[in-house]
């Protein structure tokens, strides 16, 4: 049985204890209680942050180096939602995202093996050409031309969030 | 000495009740009923890219089949057309809103619909909500017509009514000359009317598509867009992977998915099943089914079929339903008609000719041509630039039916199964051109029943 204190005098011992030594006490017993509370939230926090989502696509994302890429050759970087295309006269990028709904746009040939032939959408079946141009479906436009560059040590960056000219190539 | 020792209490307290109300939340998460639908148990989010909206309704559906591959759960999500409250775990405050069935025509305005979804232009075939309001599956305006009729309300089989009341699409309609009404009233019986208009009203109006289904085995079925689209078995019993779907409860879909790939069940879930008796206004449902045991499958599927009154032709019980009926006879063409036979139009010549002429048809060259879409919806059929197919006298594209070489080949749109199409030009056939109901080929084609 725990009987709750009715005053101030009967804590026990409370004569014995020194001020000093109680608050610090007491202050150890609180800071090991916020702990174990942001401990615990935390925890729990991480785990429902920890869950298998499907993030918004970042602004921009590195696709490593240039001689990774032979010439030609056709990439899919799944981080930035982008087709990378090496060409004979350098690097561009291609948005995989379908201008319809958003559904990830697959490529007919590897641009390697096979000749690139162009895109469609396993969606609603748009189609466009090798250049992004639509050829048809219900996307309303091509695809869109992405920003392509070399970041300080050398690595490609595919700026989704930057468009850019069909002719522009990044030579590296 | 006192005052110190309580200033320092009090804080304490306060942190050891934050932990409480932690623990208890942590507790209360740990032990969330979501938890119960997964061995590994985890939040599942996902961001569609027509919202941007978090959504955390696969947390529990997690292993739901996807609804259709034109709409894949990381584009469209799930309250797009759900409605619910996305990212909510507890099943009572997700559920706020919850559309059961996104197909039912009381909704589908706001989940189907949209102009850039299935209430587009009619130029575009994107029409497919405001044609199907129309039609006569939705309408029930035939059997409305029919029994005002039967018993004197009024003089003819005229359509005046419907389930709700609905325009005809504007302009002359492009169908051939089949006779059209311009607009129907919702359906009310006179309190003058005759008992049995009034037993009609209140027994009978449950085969369209805004009724609820009978809750009986082989009668299963959802309403609206999913009606059709939706397939249910006739056990009424889901065998898809949404653990939170019970597999011993009759009333739910076979699978949560949307296809164009419909067998003749579906379309019986509704057709064939029973007639009204007239005397007294009341359904009775069929008696011969289930199938006898010992029927094989094809004998099965002709007793199944069709009720056991007139002759069928091979094809009528051999291909389904929607290989013979198009999408404007089935869903509408935006006009109202005032019976089934106005709204049909397929004949046997569309895929068999005439003594005269083959069946019609056309090279695809548009690579938007309607025919590559239906195809490319339809998981059975496959269809390029360069196919000659069939169309009707509408120009309605058959993107199942085409020519390979000299043969015409049928794929059927539910089993993929495909046959060659027996033409009449060149053939022993000597129906006359003008005799294209079917039972006329009846007289020479008719199959037996068991
Ligand atoms: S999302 Fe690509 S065609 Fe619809």
């Amino acid at each position: 049985m725990c009987a709750m204190p009715t005053n101030e005098n009967e804590w026990p011992g409370e004569e014995d204890v020194e001020p000093l030594s109680r608050r610090k006490l007491f202050t150890g017993l609180r800071k090991a209680l916020l702990a174990a509370t942001g401990a615990l939230a935390a925890g729990e926090a991480a785990q429902m942050m920890a869950h298998s989502s499907q993030p918004e696509p970042p602004e921009s994302a590195t696709a490593g180096k240039p001689e990774d890429y032979a010439a030609p050759s056709l990439t899919f970087v799944r981080d930035v939602r982008a087709y990378l295309v090496r060409d004979a006269l350098g690097f561009y990028a291609l948005d995989a995202v379908c201008s319809h709904l958003g559904c990830l746009v697959r490529a007919v040939g590897d641009g390697q093996n096979s000749p690139l032939l162009g895109f469609e959408c396993p969606c609603h079946n748009s189609h466009y050409d090798a250049q992004g141009e639509r050829i048809s479906g219900p996307a309303p436009r091509g695809l869109r031309y992405l920003a392509v560059e070399l970041d300080s040590t050398g690595n490609l960056i595919i700026h989704r969030d930057r468009e850019t000219h069909p002719d522009d190539r990044l030579i590296a | 000495m006192r005052r110190v020792a309580l200033a320092g209490l009090w804080p304490l307290l306060a942190t050891a009740g934050l932990l409480l109300v932690v623990v208890g939340a942590w507790l209360r998460e740990r032990t969330a009923p979501w938890r119960r639908y997964q061995d590994d148990p985890q939040v599942r989010a996902v961001v569609p890219s027509l919202t941007g909206q978090r959504e955390l309704c696969l947390t529990c559906h997690w292993s739901i089949e996807e609804i259709s591959p034109s709409h894949p759960v990381e584009v469209v999500g799930c309250v797009a057309c759900h409605g619910g409250v996305g990212i909510a775990l507890d099943e009572d405050l997700a559920h706020t809103g919850l559309i059961r069935n996104p197909g039912d025509l009381s909704v589908a305005a706001q989940t189907c619909g949209g102009s850039a979804c299935h209430s587009g232009a009619p130029a575009d075939h994107r029409d497919h909500l405001p044609r199907v309001e129309r039609s006569i599956q939705a309408t029930y305006a035939g059997a409305i017509a029919y029994v005002l009729r039967a018993f004197g309300v009024q003089p003819d089989s005229v359509a005046r009514f419907g389930i709700y009341a609905v325009q005809s699409y504007e302009g002359p309609p492009d169908n051939g000359g089949r006779p059209v009404v311009e607009a129907l009233a919702a359906f009310q019986p006179a309190p003058d009317a005759p008992p049995l208009v009034q037993q009609f009203a209140g027994n009978c109006l449950t085969c369209h598509l805004s009724a609820e289904a009978i809750q009986a085995p082989y009668f299963y079925r959802a309403t609206g867009c999913s009606a059709c689209h939706v397939l249910y078995d006739n056990d009424g019993l889901y065998k898809g992977g949404d653990p939170t779907l019970p597999r011993d409860e009759p009333g739910h879909m076979r699978r949560h998915e949307l296809t164009t790939a419909i067998p003749y069940t579906q379309c019986n879930h509704c057709h064939n099943r029973g007639n009204y008796e007239l005397p007294t206004m009341t359904f009775v449902p069929r008696a011969d089914i289930p199938a006898p045991d010992y029927l094989n499958a094809i004998e099965r599927r002709v007793h199944e079929y069709y009720q056991p009154i007139g002759q069928f032709t091979l094809c009528e019980w051999e291909l389904d339903c929607v290989d013979c009926h198009t999408r404007r006879e089935v869903m509408g063409d935006g006009y109202l008609y005032s019976s089934q036979r106005d709204a049909r139009y397929t004949e046997c010549r569309t895929c068999h000719g005439t003594l005269d002429a083959p069946p019609l048809s056309y090279t695809i060259t548009d690579p938007d041509d309607l025919a590559l879409r239906l195809a490319f919806l339809n998981p059975n059929l496959e269809l390029q630039v360069g196919d000659t197919i069939l169309m009707t006298d509408l120009g309605e594209p058959l993107p199942h039916v085409v020519w390979r070489g000299d043969r015409l080949e049928l794929t059927m749109k539910a089993t993929g199964q495909r046959y060659d199409v027996p033409l009449v030009l060149g053939s022993g056939c000597q129906q006359r051109p003008d005799q294209q109901e079917s039972h006329y080929c009846h007289v020479c084609h008719a199959y037996e029943r068991e």
